[in-house]
């Protein structure tokens, strides 16, 4: 165990990827302020750089003059301020997460934000976790939105949500030959094809790969879904979408991300740990686990990755299970 | 509050797609005469016709469809599309001018002996004939036969247009028919005892009765299914499969495009088991199309062999052998690990495929739209429908 008690040794070893949990209904930019802020902070109550010295020459000219070394006024922290501020810090995030999404966030410090956002430009895949409310509409598609309608739902049951759910998956993983870029009928197509699950050309293209229900208890539904290139709206007309179908109306309750490339929420830091010591942590795991899963390397492939992949979750019996991750 | 409508639990609909000009789709395009007429539809569509009848099985011939209704009425089997042979049957709205195209479904009435308690369990079409086949009463056969194809006698000069004969095959030697295939001008019986009995036209020893001449009377298949217990029979044009309950293929007929044996032999007229189907497992499904044949075992694997588009890539166009194409075209992949494909069938140029979760997969000559993909351009390698 080595324990460092000066700022200034830390503050070179701040240089990295974290991964955080992020709480829902707060934007991303908030999350990236309280993080700075509480790095500040922890930075600050560490040994920090003392005062300047200054060489005070006092007293008259004319009889004896005082001089002494002293710690300078115009360097003092009350002065100028604390040691390390968030404006010293540069921190920014690969994959952009909505306000109301909640779970895995991985953000870049200082040199990391290199690796971030090259981990984003081989676009990973994501994993959410959907929950939606059968039988109300809102404008926003969202719990937070005015209820615009209401709709029977006794008909709906978990069986033909699961129909729905597979139809869903089958046509996007059929599109997403379409989507590939190359012309279909050329034998660079039939190749891809034959690899199994291929990433869209164009990175404004959602694709879900994935879609499993895991969770049915009228109104209450819970999705999993595997996807690519997604966005928040995207998300919540998803749910929308599956209610219409089912001829009933439904909005999303929460979104909730589980999975981001290899980062899962179990490397991800909850609010009571984004303190400094939790962090460095947490950037030497992330920094353990980018080498291991070779995320330099993953560019050369169009195909999903052992490293993209993640099994969907069976069913849940348990309800409790769900609970405990919030 | 709302309530949304949906409709009754639909367990009975039937899509349609392909060329539709001859009305062998049953659907009305032209909703404005000022327009042209629809010629083909490139996806698939849904008729209103499915909604109004329990439809049991349908029957794609040469430019033609026969549709089986499970109903106690007189009218148990819908034909439309081209009628110049009747094989949809007599349909004369002005008296004595019989329509050669029929551009909706027309109930084709066979003659039966109970006509609310028998029921219609298979259609099947070749070119220009159609074998209709019932729980009770045998087969009854409608349309050309220049060759004997309809089971009955060959009479020369015979016209066939406006013609209302449907003939009646009550049984074979004293046994049931448990099922019927038609190819292109000969016909398939299987009895309760799993022999096949052929007729027809037989120039390309698909007939598998011994010799290359038509024949009318449908007689036992000959060959290395004597003794089999043969569960399908599948044909398009000039090749015959057949699979028994064990899961070994056998097959006669045309093998120009290497489909049947390994020797180069072109025409095989009596049935062989076909080696080249040993190491693939036990074959549930099996399909054979103009100039390839498909084949599905029980564990979801498909196999094609033959010539023409066989659905691995724009290279791959003869394959002697059966080889198998990927699973992963099917879905198969991380997200569905246990996708299987249930069944196979074939056209003269196109395959499809039927998945586990429902899903129908096409692939081959688009010939107007006929894989339903929504273009016309071939299909190399198989791709799902898309059926709303």
């Amino acid at each position: 165990m080595v324990y460092v008690s000066k700022a200034p040794t830390v503050w070179n070893l701040l240089k990295g990827v974290v991964c955080i949990y992020k709480p829902a209904g707060i934007t991303a930019a908030y999350v990236r302020k309280i993080l700075l802020g509480n790095i500040c902070r922890d930075l600050c109550e560490l040994e920090t750089r003392p005062p300047a010295s200054h060489v005070f020459i006092e007293g008259n000219p004319s009889t004896s003059l005082n001089v002494h070394v002293s710690p300078s006024f115009a360097d003092h922290p009350l002065v100028v301020g604390p040691r390390y501020q968030p404006d010293d810090f540069r921190c920014t995030w690969g994959a952009p997460i909505g306000k109301n999404i909640s779970g895995v966030f991985v953000l870049g410090l200082n040199e990391g934000n290199k690796i971030v956002k090259n981990l984003h430009m081989q676009r990973p895949t994501r994993v959410f976790r959907l929950k939606g409310l059968l039988g109300q509409a809102t404008d926003t598609y969202f719990s937070d939105g005015k209820v615009v309608e209401k709709a029977t739902f006794r008909h709906v049951n978990r069986s033909k949500l699961d129909t729905l759910v597979a139809s869903i998956q089958a046509a996007h993983q059929k599109q997403m030959f379409h989507q590939s870029g190359v012309d279909i009928q050329s034998q660079t197509a039939y190749e891809l094809a034959v690899q199994g699950l291929i990433k869209p050309a164009n990175s404004k293209i959602p694709i879900l790969y994935g879609i499993k229900c895991i969770h049915f208890e009228p109104p209450n539904f819970t999705i999993e879904v595997q996807c690519i290139n997604e966005h928040e709206v995207y998300l919540k007309t998803l749910v929308h979408d599956i209610g219409m179908k089912l001829h009933s109306v439904a909005t999303c309750t929460s979104i909730q991300c589980i999975r981001y490339d290899s980062f899962t929420l179990e490397h991800a830091l909850l609010r009571k740990h984004w303190t400094l010591q939790h962090l460095m942590d947490s950037m030497s795991e992330s920094s353990r686990l980018l080498k291991e899963t070779e995320a330099d390397k993953r560019q050369k492939s169009a195909f999903l990755v052992k490293s993209d992949m993640s099994r969907l979750k069976a069913p849940v019996v348990n309800n409790d299970e769900i609970e405990t991750l919030y | 509050v709302f309530q949304y409508a949906s409709s009754t639990q639909p367990k009975w609909r039937v899509y349609v797609w392909g060329v539709a000009e001859h009305g062998a789709l049953g659907v009305n395009l032209q909703l404005k005469k000022s327009r042209e007429p629809i010629s083909y539809l490139q996806k698939p569509v849904r008729t209103h016709f499915a909604e109004q009848h329990k439809i049991v099985d349908i029957a794609c011939g040469y430019g033609f469809t026969a549709l089986a209704a499970d109903t106690r009425e007189n009218a148990k089997v819908f034909g439309f599309g081209i009628n110049t042979d009747s094989q949809i049957g007599y349909h004369a709205p002005r008296k004595n001018h019989p329509l050669q195209l029929i551009l909706t479904p027309a109930p084709i009435e066979l003659p039966l002996a109970d006509i609310p308690n028998t029921r219609v369990i298979n259609v099947a079409a070749g070119r220009a004939h159609l074998l209709v086949l019932t729980d009770k009463e045998g087969v009854f056969t409608l349309g050309n036969n220049a060759y004997g194809q309809c089971g009955r006698q060959i009479v020369e000069e015979e016209k066939y247009s406006g013609s209302p004969i449907i003939y009646n095959i009550p049984h074979l030697n004293g046994t049931k028919i448990k099922s019927i295939e038609c190819g292109q001008d000969h016909s398939l019986f299987v009895n309760e005892n799993g022999e096949v009995y052929a007729c027809g036209c037989g120039a390309d020893g698909q007939t598998g009765l011994g010799h290359f001449i038509s024949e009318w009377q449908p007689c036992r298949v000959l060959g290395d299914i004597e003794g089999e217990n043969i569960v399908k029979v599948s044909s398009t044009a000039d090749c015959v499969l057949a699979i028994n309950d064990k899961g070994e293929v056998f097959g006669w007929g045309n093998s120009e495009y290497s489909q049947l044996l390994h020797e180069e032999i072109q025409q095989i007229n009596t049935a062989r088991y076909l080696k080249k189907c040993q190491g693939l497992g036990k074959i549930i499904d099996v399909a054979a199309g103009g100039s390839f044949c498909i084949a599905v075992n029980d564990n979801g694997d498909v196999f094609v062999w033959g010539y023409g588009i066989l659905g691995k890539g724009p290279i791959v166009n003869h394959a002697k052998e059966p080889t198998q194409i990927p699973t992963t075209l099917f879905g198969r992949n991380e997200f569905q690990p246990d996708l299987q494909i249930i069944a196979v069938s074939a056209g003269i140029g196109h395959f499809a495929a039927v998945s586990n979760n429902g899903d129908l997969y096409m692939w081959g000559h688009n010939r107007r739209g006929c894989l339903g993909l929504g273009n016309v351009k071939d299909q190399f390698f198989p791709l799902k429908v898309k059926v709303i």
